[in-house]
């Protein structure tokens, strides 16, 4: 059973936000979907990913208790490491009735990702037993405490050493005639191999992409620029590199646009620090690309964002856009990714993840993006 | 699905007519639109996730891999879809199914509201399915959207019941799910036997159910000899025996799930495990109830025996064996320490006979 990691201080810094807020019991909900680009309260606080829907309740005076589904996880949960009770139910709801005890004003986080009926559920159960006030409180709960741990760090470097192997390999196993899922699930067995359990691996291939997708029966064909997020868990912690291939030797334009997009990367990489508002790396990406006169595309629908923070603990930093206002901190682990739709070519994609460090930042990849190619 | 969620489904989904042709797409959607109609609804609405996807695929094919989806089947005429995703991804999203009426959802709030008017017609009753597992935030944007144009009538236990009886079709493509899981159950068994860890015997039976086939695939194992089944977190790569392991595939939209244990040795648990579930299937037929069903084997150790309807939404052990259904039926044992097993079988009930679709082992 692995070592917790360092929790204690994330829990202290969300009781001191219930404490402010005057809240006695904190009711927070995972609804055991352990993903990429969402956060998860009961991870955040525990480390624990559940099999099923999960509850976890802190109190202001720092007793806590983990209840997870489904039953059979029992064996399971009683060896997790953390200072709280630990209880496994095929009931979550009934499990949950005597939480609120003389507790009168409850806070509750992550219960809009619960299946509608379960949450419906959780909120009569934990009415039905206290009169006083309930109230979402997600985010003052994950602005408690933004950075990862070190344990998550550490996890996220060996994601990302088990993402670049896959890109290797994919190099490697990738030839026309192959179905992308045939390529894709292939990929997803070596990483698992080599330590990841999850993986959100987007992959995907044409002449002209409008979009990076989940992988189809399509065959790769000659010609093909081939996309691929290739995005790894690791005990829990997903990291994401952003890769591009040609299924043959690539042209001079393509290469001359690829260059550009890896250009508007380090762009946005070297605007990351501590201190700077996340929108500044976006506006850096969207700079050399708006130089280059691709500033149309650089708005939806051509792009949505720049990157984005990693689960499944939490996702801060939240989206690299430029609507995002969130000052960056030492600690904060997120991807950058211009990931860009040109007229030329299509969709071209590159992106590493990156830590923020107390100077400045720390790409988190060794071998960053460059264009690959497929041997046809 | 639901033994454990995965990030992205990663194998083929791609709606291919030479396995579910369009024949069985219109039996399929004039059933549902039968027991809409007879509920006094106009329309319905179906919802469906990358964790919670059977009556969405059921009906339109479509298997939401990034986010929710929502079908809104009128009494007649066209089927819709909004999807999650970006309108640069329909192009993927149209690989899925027969459908061809799709839009990226965009603004939820604004597509829901605007396919409600389109379905509703101004006023109506509209039948959901699907919609208890609808995340609360999403549930809340299509009771909000539904206040002005249309009462929702929750259909979901009539509706899940077709479900329970299978056309021609998906029962072959349930045998050729069962294949997948035997081709997994194989490769677990040889890794282990070999002198494998359980997470690398799990990894080779991914591979195996994949490289046969396999549009998913699931397995925890025990993380102890003789311990329940667990998913595999971290690297540990222990080397267990008996290991039990519990299996889910899906091939053409059709599930499978088995229970076995591997590395039995002479554990007297896997040999009532057997014995066990030779008596559900020498009762198994068509009109039994599960109270009908062979009790137990007499051995001390033998804990349960359950049935249940492999993939349906419900995920409830199934009262009785009904003609046209398939069923899967589990028996466990256990002792002290190591000595556990698991095994189960998975069974098409036609009207004079009971086939065996998939039968696991204690070995």
């Amino acid at each position: 059973m692995p070592a917790p990691f360092d929790l204690g201080d994330r829990r202290n810094a969300v009781l001191q936000a219930m404490q402010s807020r005057g809240v006695d019991l904190l009711v927070a909900a995972s609804a055991g979907r352990h993903r990429l680009d969402r956060s998860d309260p009961v991870v955040f606080l525990t480390g624990y990913r559940s099999l099923g829907e999960s509850i976890f309740a802190l109190w202001q005076d720092g007793r806590a208790q983990l209840i997870v589904s489904p039953a059979f996880d029992a064996e399971r949960v009683a060896q997790w490491p953390g200072p709280f009770d630990r209880v496994a139910t095929g009931d979550l709801a009934a499990a949950c009735a005597d939480l609120p005890g003389t507790a009168a004003r409850i806070a509750t986080a992550g219960f809009d990702a619960l299946p509608n009926d379960l949450a419906e559920a959780l909120l009569a159960s934990l009415a039905a037993t206290q009169s006083g006030e309930m109230k979402a409180f997600d985010g003052p709960f994950f602005a408690a405490s933004r950075p990862k741990s070190a344990g998550e760090i550490d996890r996220a470097r060996r994601a990302t050493a088990i993402a670049e192997q896959g890109m290797e390999r994919l190099l490697e196993l990738a030839r026309p005639g192959m179905a992308e899922c045939d390529l894709a699930t292939e990929l997803l067995c070596d990483m698992k191999a080599l330590g990841a359990e999850d993986n959100f691996l987007m992959l995907n291939a044409a002449p002209r992409n409008f979009a990076v997708m989940p992988s189809s029966a399509r065959r790769l064909q000659p010609g093909d620029i081939l996309l691929t997020e290739i995005s790894p868990s690791f005990d829990g912690q997903f990291t994401q590199i952003c890769r591009t291939a040609f299924v043959g030797e690539p042209g001079r334009e393509l290469r001359r646009l690829y260059d550009l997009v890896i250009r508007a990367m380090w762009a946005g990489i070297e605007a990351v620090r501590p201190g700077v508002p996340v929108s500044a790396v976006c506006a850096a990406i969207d700079g050399i690309l708006a130089d280059a006169g691709y500033a149309e595309y650089c708005h939806p629908p051509h792009i949505r964002r720049r990157g984005h923070g990693l689960g499944s603990a939490s996702i801060q930093p939240g989206d690299i856009a430029l609507d995002n206002e969130t000052i960056l901190e030492e600690n904060m682990i997120f991807v950058v990714h211009p990931n860009q739709f040109l007229p030329e070519t299509g969709y071209l994609l590159c992106g590493e993840p990156v830590r923020v460090t107390a100077t400045g930042v720390e790409v988190l990849s060794q071998r960053t993006a460059a264009l690959g190619a497929i041997g046809s | 699905m639901r033994m454990k969620s995965v990030a992205l489904l990663t194998g083929n989904y791609d709606w291919n007519p030479a396995l579910v042709p369009p024949s069985e797409c219109d039996a399929r959607l004039a059933a549902v639109r039968a027991v809409v109609a007879a509920h006094g609804a106009h329309a319905l609405i179906v919802h469906g996730d990358s964790s919670e996807y059977s009556a969405l695929a059921y009906l339109t094919g479509f298997t939401p891999k990034l986010g929710p989806a929502l079908a809104f089947i009128p009494p007649h005429g066209r089927v819709r879809l909004l999807t999650a995703g970006t309108e640069g991804m329909l192009d993927a999203a149209r690989r899925l199914t027969w459908v061809e009426q799709m839009r990226a959802i965009g603004e939820p709030a604004q597509s829901i509201a605007e396919e409600l008017r389109l379905l509703s017609g101004g006023s109506a009753t509209l039948a959901t399915w699907g919609c208890r597992t609808m995340p609360r935030r999403l549930h809340s944007l299509l009771t909000n959207a539904a206040r002005d144009c249309a009462s929702l009538l929750d259909l979901e236990a009539p509706l899940n019941t077709i479900l329970l009886r299978r056309s021609p079709v998906e029962l072959d493509l349930t045998r050729a799910a069962c294949r997948c899981l035997e081709a997994a159950h194989r490769a677990f068994s040889i890794a282990t036997l070999a002198g494998a860890g359980t997470r690398s015997a799990a990894i080779e039976a991914e591979r195996a159910a994949f490289r046969a086939g396999a549009q998913d695939f699931r397995i925890l194992a025990s993380a102890r000899p003789g311990g329940p089944p667990l998913p595999f977190f971290g690297t540990a790569d222990p080397i267990v025996a008996p290991v039990l392991i519990c299996m889910e595939t899906r091939f053409a939209g059709c599930c499978a799930e088995g229970m076995a244990t591997v590395a039995a040795g002479d554990n007297p648990a896997a040999l009532s495990s057997e014995a066990a579930l030779q008596s559900l299937l020498d009762s198994a037929r068509a009109g039994v109830r599960m109270s009908g069903l062979a009790a137990p084997h007499s051995h001390p150790f033998v804990q349960h025996a359950a049935c249940a309807s492999p993939g349906h939404p419900a995920n409830q052990p199934a009262d009785a064996l009904e003609a046209g259904g398939i069923y899967t039926l589990r028996a466990g044992a256990a002792g002290s320490g190591a000595e556990s097993a698991v095994v189960s079988a998975t069974i098409a009930v036609h009207r004079d006979t009971t086939e065996i679709l998939w039968r696991g082992t204690c070995q």
